[in-house]
């Protein structure tokens, strides 16, 4: 390997990315156009390309935010937690985590967040495999005494996002092409499958949610229904709503 | 009608770039394309409904991909997952080569997602025809290397854009993608003559040609792809192609992107500049 290259691609990985652009530019010289016109083209093209990224996987949230408060919190993310990996598919979880760590980022702060929670967790089931989803008709042959032990696997694209604010409610004002609007709380558990006639958003109570997310696990029926404190009468609904919704992929009862 | 294949990569026609927005026209309309060209990155991390796509249009079209992130030139150790990856989706699509930049995207385990311009030194083929090696030895085929955009220039550069990609090209084997709205960007941006390039390029190499549209800001030029081919690269394309004896070409359209009918007649524009046999 080159030394010098190594160097010269250091020197202008620095000027592009950097917040100010470089004073010494003797390295390149040369070109017809200016050598702060060109580099300017690579400076703004590296910016925007990934503020296009994170506006592309997180539009809700720039409406509720508004687009220059949006493009302030990406370039906070840009240069914060700079992109590391080949292709620009997983760069999008970044602004996540800049929202984790700095919740104070936007004004909205913990909605930004739950709706940047939401908004990630759907660009992640479109990328999941598809699964065929639980028939209803598995559960009739598991016998009366099993129950307990029933555990289910979960659909490779099943997200649950817990929140104590509507953001369903919110990803469907952006649906609309309203703008999106900051509701008064309400907590919910939004889930989001991806099935063959395409993504799917419901919403269930925190203790439904619960009770899914433990069962999506992996925890036996028995044991999930006890941590999550649901009423016993209504199981049979919420594994009815959960299994047509497309949250299960297979049912195994106690033969294992 | 379609010229004989080069370096053993046949002359596939008049392709345009898939991009998400044809998704639905592509997949319920079946228009007659000649081929697609995918990025390959868009597909390579995914598991989900990209893929499910790629797979049914793969069974309709011929499929060519067209990468940005190998980042061939960049002096980092070269990521072999990244070319496992490349290798598997060209598997999967049945893709008939594998294109990226002559560029280094990042380095020092940064990444710019941008194509970022090299030296054209000594020292950088050496180490770009050491990686292109490679990669080919993955593929178990010609890596096709394309010519990119520039907005400035190194002054430690030793020869030309031309003169690097002919010698790559003979040290390696490798393919090249000649971009011909590329030489005429960077040909204005940087200052060379058009017709020196191409006189410069290795013609046996070349096994597709790239047309787009791009922004003239009067002093400068930005390859936007936002907007339909102009008739000076159009001209280009038919000189490109004349000299080469003929190769696959295809269309890039990214931004402010029209239907897909639109953007397929763009593309066949190119019949208008290139030789009666192939227009035919």
């Amino acid at each position: 390997m080159s030394t010098a290259l190594a160097v010269a691609e250091r020197w202008l990985l620095h000027a592009v990315t950097r917040q100010h652009a470089p004073k010494d530019t003797r390295r390149l010289g040369g070109a017809r156009v200016p050598v702060e016109v060109g580099l300017g083209i690579y400076r703004n093209a590296y910016r925007s390309r990934l503020i296009d990224s994170l506006a592309d996987d997180y539009p809700a949230l720039q409406s509720l935010l508004g687009q220059e408060s949006f493009a302030s919190l990406a370039e906070s993310v840009i240069t914060a937690l700079p992109p590391t990996d080949a292709t620009l598919n997983r760069f999008g979880r970044r602004l996540l985590s800049y929202l984790r760590r700095h919740p104070q980022a936007t004004s909205h702060g913990g909605l930004a967040l739950d709706l940047a929670r939401l908004e990630w967790a759907i660009v992640e089931a479109i990328h999941a495999p598809l699964a065929l989803a639980l028939d209803q008709a598995a559960f009739g042959a598991i016998p009366a005494d099993s129950w307990p032990e029933v555990r289910l696997q979960s659909s490779p694209s099943l997200r649950l996002i817990a929140s104590r604010r509507p953001i369903d409610a919110c990803y469907c004002q952006h649906l609309r092409g309203e703008p999106v609007t900051a509701p008064d709380p309400a907590s919910e558990v939004v889930a989001v499958v991806r099935r063959p006639e395409g993504l799917q958003r419901r919403r269930f109570t925190p203790a439904e949610g619960r009770l899914i997310a433990r069962l999506a696990r992996g925890i036996p029926l028995g044991k999930a229904l006890t941590d999550c404190r649901l009423d016993p009468a209504a199981l049979g609904g919420v594994l009815r709503d959960a299994t047509e919704f497309g949250c299960f992929s297979r049912v195994f009862g106690d033969e294992s | 009608m379609t010229s004989p294949p080069r370096l053993g990569l046949a002359d596939l026609g008049i392709g345009v770039g898939l991009r998400t927005v044809h998704y639905r026209h592509l997949l319920e309309q079946r228009p007659e394309v000649d081929f697609l060209e995918i990025i390959s990155d868009n597909y390579m991390e995914s598991a989900g409904r990209p893929l499910e796509i790629l797979d049914e249009l793969a069974a309709r079209h011929p499929i060519v991909m067209h990468g940005v992130s190998l980042s061939i030139g960049s002096t980092d150790r070269l990521d072999r997952a990244y070319v496992r990856s490349l290798v598997r989706l060209r598997d999967r699509c049945r893709a008939r080569w594998v294109s990226d930049h002559l560029c280094f995207t990042g380095v020092a385990g940064r990444n710019t997602h941008d194509l970022l311009p090299l030296p054209y030194t000594r020292a950088a083929l050496e180490h770009i025809a050491g990686r292109i090696r490679t990669v080919q030895d993955a593929l178990g085929a010609p890596l096709v290397i394309e010519n990119p955009s520039t907005y400035v220039a190194w002054q430690a550069s030793q020869m030309p854009e031309w003169e690097f990609l002919s010698e790559l090209c003979r040290l390696t084997g490798c393919g090249l993608l000649l971009d011909v709205n590329n030489v005429y960007v960077s040909a204005r941006n940087i200052g060379f003559d058009p017709q020196e390039y191409l006189a410069g390029v290795p013609w046996p190499h070349v096994v597709q040609f790239h047309i787009a549209g791009h922004t003239d800001n009067g002093d400068h030029v930005t390859d936007t792809h936002d907007h339909p081919v102009i008739s000076p690269v159009w001209k280009l394309l038919g000189q490109a192609w004349r000299r080469s004896g003929g190769a696959s070409v295809l269309l890039e359209w990214d931004a402010q992107i029209p239907p897909f009918p639109e953007v397929h007649a763009e593309a066949l524009k190119a019949r208008r500049v290139l030789p009666a046999q192939r227009a035919a």
